[in-house]
Order: structure tokens, then C-alpha cells, then sequence
């Protein structure tokens, strides 16, 4: 059987429907089992590429906070709590229309004219549209279709920054997941074609989903990931971190110079082959749980891990682990509201959502590390990489990435770390005293041999 | 010698390709959107005095940061402020937008990069796009004022062309002397900074413990 029947066998498995809590841990074992098959095939097959990214992002977007409608009300509106009881089913209401002149855009355009899309958001996008599309790789780029691929990736970008949550809003960045987006899901249609289609507005939309505590609010996601891969870099490439301390002379490693666009853009952004960003990004799909997936992990009564520590843990954040009945909880977990809620929520476990992320980054540091090999101007060479940070084929790619064993003990004390370095940094911007130290550092304390230290 | 170098301005001003004509002396039309921020570095023979040009020049690395300019990127800048010698403010001549936004730009610089000595801080201010000259909607005189407003001392002001690679050198290397000359003049009061830094760090970590 070819590795390309061999896909469209596990599609056909693929749990589309998911209302109850089991199907949806089927769905997650399904999403495991292929995340492996696609590490050990080196990418999936380009025939089905389109396929399988599509469900992920169609699950992604799932259970993401209602664009057009979540926004401006504080509580949902009834007409939301009618549809809340069926969890899925409910993502296709907004999606970008092929016509501009239907009515339903005539509707998106309006809701926007409240003033919720800041007026240099156009120019912002018109901007960078074409700053994203020269030397994406592609022969045909060049030639006279740029236009059309322009325009198609304007539509979209504008559409989100139209219907997107008033926080969200168009990032830089997102021009670079739209563009790779679009490569895939219009590979089959007409070049000249001006028009997104909807499966590539849903896709986009479950695109934002996965990396929207990445960037919102305030980058807190990018942030956590960036603190976490610095922490754990020395174990991973050594010489590299010795190499970083001394030339940044800065007190703790900081990454953000180099991980920060990979991280954004998900490696869409980087001089590499384009066909090893489609295959990263494969590996990243697959990888990354969707929030309803997290949502479940919550409800099933897990240990509310970081609860203390995390910051905006509020009462709503902590009650579904308290309910018995995981539907329940995931509906009352659905509701909750405002991305803002959600990501700050969210926010715990972001290093440990983005894992594969946070490998692939780590890969890329270790590719660099061999490549400057024992270069006496470190950071001038470091500079230099360019592509050369990035493995040259997929099969190297992915047996780097399998070979970068990656143990989340070390990750979550890191993520923990910079949360409490965060709360604390927060409480001393407010002027408030540090918040006293917990039961078990109070035990620890106790605990300790060293006899100077008093409770 | 490091010099950190710190290249700031609004959303497609050019600041990628003054620093690649600058370092690589290369221009292209086809620069991708700089996404959180980038460093190039360069090594250069500088002088800490204008007038002496052959005397006392040294090596110097100069370690250039080239940032996003979307605003909201702002608030990553901490990491990236901190530490700079000299920062370098880049408009273009044909957005007047972009010039408007300067005061933002140094204001923000000023208080998240928080230097010992905000009055005097070396700037430079760089207008691009001078090959562009016919779409010109900010006046050179304008922009001088702007500087002359701004600045205690003379705030050096350079129009630039990245594309043909008009003054980009001098502007950095005006930049470069005058973070040289600030590191001269400062080099006494750096033990100051790191007592009084080290302070407050020391009375946290006691009261955290009890």
C-alpha cells in the first residue's frame, strides 16, 4: 500500500463528529497516531497534505472564540447559549463568502464600520502582502499570478482583521501563516482565481486558533516559549548557549533575537526550503492539541496543574475540573468567553502545548550550533546562518526532529519559573508587596539545612 | 569594542534595507516584513572624534538590531533596547505618517531601553527613500526642526537613499562615532549603576524569604 493510500485510510478514520468526551479522546489518539506516521514517512504525502490539514484546522477551529459575535457583548448573547449545547457543528457561520457582494459580507463590512478595526490595519495588510510573497520559493510566484496569490491573501487577512476579537486583530506575522495556507489549500484551484474559499477562511481561522496565545495578549505565549527554549537550550546545544551568554552579555539567555520570528510565523518566515516549512508545519498540526483536546484534559478531572502560579486563574478557570460531568464542564469551559480569558487562561501551558514547536526550535538552534562549528566571531557568524540554520531536506529534518528527545520535566520547571519570575515582575510594576510564599515552599523552608533562613 | 546599535521606525520605512546596504552593501526590492527583530553585525574603523579622522580610530563591532515596526511589537522591546550605545530613528520621505511617528518612537525607546542618561542619549534620525525624491511629502526643513526641537545638542539628520545607497555610511557611521564618544564620557558612572542596581534585588530576595 503507498504511503498516499495508506493516509487516505486513516482520513477515512478520522472522528469528525465529536460530542462527547470519548470520541474526542479518540480523536486525540488519532491525531497521536498520525503525528507519529508522519514523523517516520518525513512529511505527509503532498496528495493528502491538504486533507489532513484541513481536519486539524478544522478542529482547531472548533470551540475558538466566536469571531463575528463573541466581541462586544460581555455575556453571551442568548441566541449564543441556544447553540451552545452542540459543541461542534457550529464553525461554519463565518466563514468568508466567495462573493464580496453577498449579503452576509455586506454584514461583516458593516459590523466593522463600529470602529472595530483600526484604520491603519488596510495599509498595514496592503503593506505586507507583498513583503510576504517575494521569495516564497515558488517559479510561478514571479510570474504574473503574484497578483491574483496578493489579493487572494489581502481577502483573507482583511477578513480576519475584520471579524477577529477587538484584541486580536491583524499581527504581523499572520501574512506569512495566511501565505503558506493558501499554498496548500489553492493548489488545486484556478491560479487566477481573486477569491478565497471557504475551506481556506475555516483553515485560517483554526490556523489563528493554535497560535493565538502565542501572540495574545501581549505575547505572553511567545514570551513563556522563548524563556523556556533559553532555559533548556544548554542541555541541547551547549556551546551555542556559552557562545550566546558571552556575546549578549546579558544576565539570563535570551533567544527572543533569534526564536522569536521562527516562532510567530511558524518557521514560514525563514530562508528555508519551502518544502521543509510544509513539512515542519505537518509535524505541527499534528502535534499541536486543539482547545477543545485541552479542554477535555481539564474536564476529565486532571489536576489543575499551576493553578497557584498561573496568572488570571480565576474562579471560572478552575471550576470545570470541580464538575463531575465532563460535558457539562466543557460546555460551561466553552462559554467562557473573550480570547482574552481564554489565552490568559491558557497561558500555563503554553510551553507545554507548543512542544512540538519548542522542539523544532530547539533542532534549529542545534543545526546552528553545528554549522558555526568553533568560528572565533561567534555572533558575526551567527548572523550569517541564514538558511544555514535550517536542516537542508526533510528526511534530515525529520530524523532530527525524532532524535531531539524532548523531557517535559525540565520544560514545565521552566515554564513555572518564568510564570512566578512574571507574577512577581507584575506585582512589583503594581507596587505591591511579593505575594507570600505558598505551603510547600514554606515546608521546603523548613525542610532546608540551611539554618539562616526563619520563617 | 561592541557597539549595540538599535534601528527603529514605522512599518515598512526601509530600516531592513538601509541595514543590508549598510552591511552587505546590497539593495533589494524583495525584502520580506521583519518579524520581532534581527541583528547583523559589522565591524568598523571609528573615531570618537568627528574632526580627528586618521587619530585615535579603533575597531569597533558594530552589532545592529533591526526591529518590526508594526506598533505592537513594542512591547517585546525590552529585550531588545537594553544595552544600546546609540539608536538610529528612520522615517520615510513620502509617508508623513511615519515622520509624525518619531516622537512616539523615541519616547517609547527612551523609556523602555531606560538609559543612565535620557537627556543626552545619542539619536541619529535618518529620512529614506530619498530616490523617491518626487514623492516627497515631508520637508527637509520640517525634519530639521524636528531635530533641533529634540535634542540639546545638535541631533544629527541624514537623508538617505537605501536603494542608491546615498549617505547610508556616513549615517552609520556618524552613529557609531557618536556612541563612542557617549561610552567615553559615561565610562564613569557605570560602577554607580550596578550598586544601585543591585540593591533592591538583595531586599527582594529577604523579604520573599520570610
Amino acid at each position: 500500500m503507498s504511503a498516499a493510500a495508506e493516509w487516505r485510510a486513516l482520513l477515512q478514520e478520522f472522528p469528525a463528529r465529536c460530542v462527547t468526551s470519548a470520541a474526542l479522546r479518540r480523536r486525540k489518539r488519532w491525531r497521536k497516531k498520525c503525528a507519529r506516521l508522519c514523523a517516520a514517512q518525513n512529511g505527509l504525502p503532498p496528495e493528502v497534505r491538504r486533507d489532513v490539514w484541513a481536519r486539524m484546522l478544522a478542529a482547531a477551529a472548533e470551540a475558538a472564540p466566536r469571531i463575528t459575535d463573541a466581541a462586544p457583548a460581555p455575556a453571551p448573547a442568548p441566541a449564543n447559549d441556544a447553540a451552545a449545547p452542540r459543541i461542534v457543528g457550529s464553525s461554519s457561520r463565518s466563514l468568508v463568502p466567495a462573493n464580496e457582494d453577498s449579503p452576509r459580507w455586506a454584514r461583516a463590512r458593516r459590523r466593522s464600520d463600529d470602529g472595530r478595526i483600526a484604520e491603519n490595519i488596510p495599509r498595514e495588510i496592503a503593506l505586507d502582502v507583498p513583503r510576504t510573497l517575494t521569495g516564497s520559493g515558488s517559479a510561478d510566484e514571479a510570474t504574473e499570478d503574484c497578483g491574483a496569490g496578493a489579493k487572494r491573501l489581502r481577502r483573507l487577512l482583511t477578513h480576519f482583521a475584520r471579524t477577529a476579537p477587538p484584541d486580536q486583530g491583524y499581527c504581523q506575522g499572520l501574512n506569512f501563516l495566511g501565505s503558506t495556507l493558501l499554498r496548500v489549500f489553492d493548489a488545486n484551484r484556478d491560479p487566477r482565481a481573486t477569491t478565497v474559499d471557504a475551506r481556506g477562511a475555516l483553515a485560517f481561522r483554526g490556523l489563528v486558533a493554535l497560535v493565538a496565545p502565542l501572540y495574545a495578549p501581549d505575547f505572553r505565549g511567545l514570551r513563556e516559549l522563548v524563556a523556556v527554549a533559553g532555559a533548556v537550550l544548554p542541555a541541547y546545544a551547549p556551546r551555542l548557549a556559552a557562545l550566546l551568554r558571552d556575546e549578549l552579555c546579558d544576565e539570563d539567555l535570551d533567544l527572543m533575537p533569534i526564536v522569536s520570528s521562527w516562532v510567530l510565523a511558524l518557521f514560514a518566515a525563514t530562508p528555508m526550503p519551502p518544502q521543509n516549512v510544509l513539512v515542519c508545519w505537518d509535524l505541527l498540526l499534528l502535534g499541536t492539541p486543539s482547545r477543545r483536546e485541552l479542554s477535555l484534559e481539564r474536564c476529565a478531572g486532571g489536576r489543575p496543574r499551576d493553578r497557584d502560579t498561573g496568572s488570571g486563574s480565576d474562579d471560572a478557570a478552575g471550576a470545570p475540573a470541580l464538575f463531575a460531568r465532563p460535558r457539562a464542564a466543557a460546555r460551561r469551559f466553552l462559554r467562557l468567553g473573550s480570547i482574552e480569558d481564554a489565552a490568559a487562561e491558557k497561558m500555563g501551558a503554553s510551553a507545554k502545548r507548543h512542544v512540538v514547536l519548542l522542539r523544532l526550535c530547539l533542532v534549529m538552534l542545534r543545526v546552528g550550533e553545528e554549522r558555526i562549528g568553533d568560528a572565533a566571531d561567534g555572533l558575526d557568524a551567527l548572523s550569517r546562518l541564514g538558511a544555514a540554520w535550517f536542516p537542508a531536506t526533510p528526511p534530515d529534518l525529520c530524523s532530527r526532529f525524532l532524535a531531539c528527545e524532548i523531557r517535559s520535566k525540565p520544560i514545565r520547571a521552566a515554564a513555572r519559573r518564568h510564570r512566578r519570575d512574571r507574577a512577581r515582575e507584575k506585582r512589583a510594576k503594581q507596587g505591591l508587596p511579593p505575594r507570600p510564599p505558598g505551603a510547600l515552599a514554606r515546608l521546603r523552608a523548613l525542610l532546608s539545612p540551611d539554618p539562616g533562613t526563619t520563617l | 569594542m561592541l557597539l549595540k546599535v538599535v534601528i527603529l521606525g514605522d512599518s515598512g520605512v526601509g530600516k531592513t534595507a538601509l541595514l543590508n546596504q549598510f552591511v552587505n552593501n546590497r539593495f533589494s526590492t524583495s525584502y520580506k516584513a521583519t518579524i520581532g527583530a534581527d541583528f547583523l553585525t559589522k565591524e568598523a574603523f571609528c573615531g570618537a572624534n568627528a574632526r580627528s579622522v586618521a587619530i585615535d580610530e579603533t575597531l569597533v563591532t558594530l552589532q545592529i538590531w533591526d526591529t518590526a515596526g508594526q506598533e505592537r511589537f513594542q512591547s517585546l522591546g525590552v529585550g531588545f533596547y537594553r544595552g544600546a550605545d546609540v539608536c538610529i530613528l528612520v522615517y520615510d520621505i513620502t509617508q508623513p505618517k511615519s515622520f509624525e511617528n518619531l516622537d512616539t518612537w523615541r519616547i517609547e525607546f527612551l523609556t523602555q531601553a531606560s538609559p543612565s542618561d535620557t537627556q543626552n542619549f545619542p539619536f541619529v534620525v535618518i529620512a529614506n527613500k530619498l530616490d523617491r525624491e518626487n514623492d516627497r511629502r515631508v520637508a527637509t526643513q520640517r525634519a530639521q526642526t524636528w531635530c533641533a526641537k529634540n535634542s540639546t545638542s545638535i541631533l544629527p539628520f541624514f537623508e538617505t537613499s537605501a536603494k542608491a545607497a546615498t549617505e547610508v555610511e556616513a549615517a552609520f557611521r556618524k552613529a557609531a562615532q557618536l556612541a563612542l564618544s557617549q561610552g567615553t564620557m559615561q565610562a564613569d558612572f557605570i560602577p554607580e549603576t550596578i550598586s544601585f542596581r543591585g540593591s533592591p534585588a538583595n531586599g527582594d530576595s529577604k523579604s520573599s524569604c520570610c
